[in-house]
């Protein structure tokens, strides 16, 4: 919970991680689980490892035959929807993110704040 | 013009503008108060400074040699090992950057040490984190030196006159011979060497942290525009991207042994969807003598296929079989030719191949790539140990979004420019610059790489795989963008060692020598160590670069992890989270740091003790599949919480001088029980 006397850039920043934090998770399960399913041709599991924990994707296993590149591209259909895709939509959320949901400093706190710097080398 | 002279040309250029940087920031560092604007840049880098100094000091010379080899050795699946990059520009530098810059204000922090001492109120854990930085960086300085050392021995051999009369002069002059007998290696990798450490230390150390941000500026510039312009020649050689991922798809298995500039490229190409392994060796010294190439065929347990040449040992322990011989035993093999096909590749650059040259051997059996490994994942490893293991395997894939993304934000020589911005607007411009960028270098290597499958052999890459995107260049492009491309890999390592030497010269003036030894020295003693400490950095990194230790280059696999385990929580935490105190700062360096030694161990101990004739592993502990990183994270971050929990709150003045409004921080608290 906020306190009142909290500082407007710790809380602002705080909030921005977040949801930075929230895009990097969205990215990682998107992109991973995509792929695996979608563009892998072996889905060991091995005993012991995370693999293990998948449910059995043999019925997923690609072969050259089923391969696609949507729109003339050239790229793999699994790494188009899986990768290319979503980094085009990171640059979307990335300019979201910088020219409407980050909020600046008020130019005079930096200053200030540079101002009365304190320089612990010398005890200031 | 030659594409050598071109490289010569291009590199003169550099270093003009390398050094006339240098000493535009040295006037600039007369000006001004020197610590911060030597250590710094006096916090007043705007967008286009940030944002390529943030993108080239990412861009290691890994960029431009190790991530298109691995893409043109293992093909599309690389895309999911790089995808983490897509976020890396938000994570890396907004995931901190307001707070952090703000705070190191508030601290009058210089360095990522001064940040932690000061927002702990704790000497000793700001000595840890200058410890811990300059024996990461130390280790990891000594093979980028390495590095450079031999990119510029490369660059150099092509210069007209460098091999026929330069070198020859330097040999007869004898000034190099202390050097030559330290380093046991020939004059071109010392003068190499030289040439490199001369250049980095003499910009960086004269011209500080202003003069590093402004070639990274150059550097990432020219880098991007190189890579950009390589895709309409490569496209236009290969046909489209489309034509050639359908024929690297349709490719029947392959495997290439040898070099064509040896005469020794062998290709086999599999006859069968099983998985077929080959291996070339010498007779075991407890086997019969063999007299000419011996072919054994077996399938394992696993249901591989695996071919085994036996070559007979010729003089001083070489093969004594040509290429040509071992192609020919193959063929005669009714059990290897159920499998394979082995032959003499036809080159157009070498039309005179006739596989003359002494047979190549394998240090491990190899695999068969088929094309579906290079369109789909996880493909399997095709040499070294591990040779048919899963390249990319699901654990990994996941642990990757974490070894770019999060360990990128974890690294104090990221952090460290993140506290040098001017302003919050500043920030946000160049994430998005950087973001753009990102996508424009590392989208299209993918698709460069891919592609060059259909224009270079395996086996005209006569240093490897590593110079893949030179011989790219110099194959489809013209003889400037060639030039500008054979020099962006050295331009490369340079970025990323100067601001590493930045680092460790920081730690040691700022963190040591001033907050620990002497306070009170005067400005100029400031400038004159600061000025030394950069220079014997380099100096010391040269010479311990001319003869590394055997067993350097497993070691600085763990760096990065290292510095993110060992850094990210006690900042993370410091700035975010007001509970966080002294002992859970101390808990999460602590176990961050040795949970990554510990899971690292084998990969620093495997060698050396093999060498002493004790046998153990050399590859990294992956609890469950995931990579030593995240568990050196969940360490450092699960501790950090638990220890500041259990402890008393941190002192009231110190949250407030972090946490609140500028007008009620106050002034620095005392620190308690320095």
């Amino acid at each position: 919970m906020a306190d009142p006397d909290d500082d407007p850039v710790y809380l602002d920043s705080r909030r921005e991680a977040l949801v930075i934090l929230l895009a990097w998770a969205v990215c990682l399960v998107w992109t991973v689980s995509y792929c695996y399913v979608n563009g892998y041709t072996r889905h060991d599991r091995v005993p012991g490892e995370v693999s293990a924990l998948v449910p059995d994707l043999e019925r997923f296993d690609r072969t050259p035959d089923s391969l696609t590149t949507p729109f003339g591209l050239g790229i793999p259909d699994w790494a188009l929807w899986g990768i290319v895709v979503p980094w085009v939509a990171c640059v979307g959320f990335s300019a979201w993110l910088c020219f409407v949901y980050m909020k600046d400093d008020p130019e005079p706190l930096d200053r200030g704040e540079d101002e009365h710097m304190v320089d612990p080398a010398r005890g200031a | 013009m030659t594409h050598e002279t071109a490289t010569g040309l291009v590199f003169l250029g550099y270093m003009v503008g390398v050094f006339g940087l240098a000493i535009l920031s040295n006037r600039l560092l007369q000006s001004k108060s020197f610590l911060a604007e030597y250590f710094l840049g006096s916090r007043g880098l705007g967008v286009w400074a940030l944002a390529f100094t943030f993108a080239a000091t990412s861009a290691s010379g890994g960029s431009f040699t190790g991530y298109p080899s691995l893409v043109y050795t293992y093909g599309w699946v690389v895309a999911i090992w790089i995808a983490s990059y897509m976020i890396v520009p938000p994570v890396t530098m907004g995931l901190l950057g307001k707070r952090l810059n703000q705070v190191a204000r508030r601290a009058g922090a210089i360095t990522i040490p001064d940040v932690i001492r000061e927002r702990f109120a704790s000497t000793g854990l700001g000595l840890l984190a200058s410890g811990v930085i300059v024996f990461f960086t130390l280790t990891n300085l000594i093979a980028q030196f390495k590095a450079g050392g031999i990119i510029l021995n490369v660059l150099l051999e092509g210069t007209p006159g460098y091999r026929d009369s330069i070198v020859p002069w330097v040999e007869g002059t004898g000034l190099l011979s202390p050097l030559l007998a330290i380093s046991g290696t020939d004059t071109g990798y010392v003068i190499g060497l030289l040439l490199f450490s001369f250049t980095v230390v003499v910009y960086t150390a004269y011209g500080g942290f202003r003069a590093v941000v402004w070639t990274d500026v150059m550097q990432g510039i020219v880098m991007g525009i190189g890579v950009l312009m390589l895709i309409p020649f490569t496209m236009a050689a290969v046909g489209g991207l489309g034509k050639a991922t359908r024929e690297v798809a349709e490719r029947p298995p392959r495997l290439v042994v040898g070099l064509a500039a040896r005469d020794n490229a062998i290709e086999y190409r599999g006859l069968t969807p099983n998985d077929v392994m080959v291996e070339h060796r010498l007779p075991p010294a407890e086997g019969p003598e063999v007299d000419a190439p011996a072919v054994d065929v077996i399938e394992d347990d696993e249901g591989r296929i695996r071919v085994t040449v036996t070559i007979p040992s010729g003089e001083g322990g070489e093969p004594g079989a040509t290429a040509r011989e071992v192609v020919e035993a193959v063929g005669a093999s009714p059990e290897a030719s159920r499998w394979v096909v082995a032959e003499i590749p036809s080159l157009e650059s070498y039309p005179e191949l006739a596989g003359e040259g002494s047979a190549p051997l394998t240090e491990y059996p190899n695999h068969l790539r088929p094309g579906s490994d290079l369109v789909f994942g996880p493909g399997l490893k095709q040499r070294g140990r591990g040779a048919g293991d899963p390249f990319h395997p699901i654990g990994m894939a996941i642990s990757f979004f974490f070894m770019w993304a999060i360990s990128g934000a974890g690294q104090p020589g990221t952090m460290v420019r993140l506290m040098a911005f001017k302003d919050s607007k500043t920030l946000r411009y160049a994430l998005f610059t950087v973001t753009l960028y990102f996508g424009c270098i590392y989208l299209p290597i993918i698709f460069l790489f891919t592609a060059a499958q259909q224009v270079i052999h395996p086996s005209e890459l006569t240093a490897g795989s590593d110079q893949i995107m030179p011989q790219l260049a110099s194959r489809v492009a013209p003889w400037w963008l060639a030039g500008i491309l054979i020099a962006a890999p050295f331009a490369a390592v340079m970025s990323t060692v100067d601001s590493f030497l930045l680092l460790i010269s920081s730690a040691v003036v700022r963190d040591i020598v001033q907050r620990s030894i002497n306070p009170n020295l005067s400005e100029k003693s400031v400038k004159v160590i600061s000025y030394t400490t950069t220079a014997v950095s380099g100096v010391l990194v040269t010479f311990m670069a001319l003869n590394p230790p055997r067993f350097l280059q497993d070691f600085i696999v763990m760096t990065g992890a290292g510095f993110a385990a060992t850094f990210l929580a006690p900042i993370t935490l410091g700035i975010y989270w007001k509970r966080m105190t002294r002992l859970g700062a101390w808990m999460a360096m602590l176990g961050g740091f040795l949970t990554t030694v510990i899971l690292f161990g084998p990969v620093m101990l495997g060698r050396p003790l093999a060498a002493m004739g004790i046998s153990w592993r050399t590859e990294e502990i992956n609890l469950f599949g995931l990579h030593p990183l995240l568990w050196g994270l969940v360490a450092s971050f699960g501790l950090g919480i638990l220890g500041s929990l259990v402890g008393p709150r941190p002192p009231e003045a110190l949250i407030r001088r972090y946490f609140a409004r500028p007008e009620l921080a106050g002034a620095k608290p005392e620190g308690d029980a320095r």
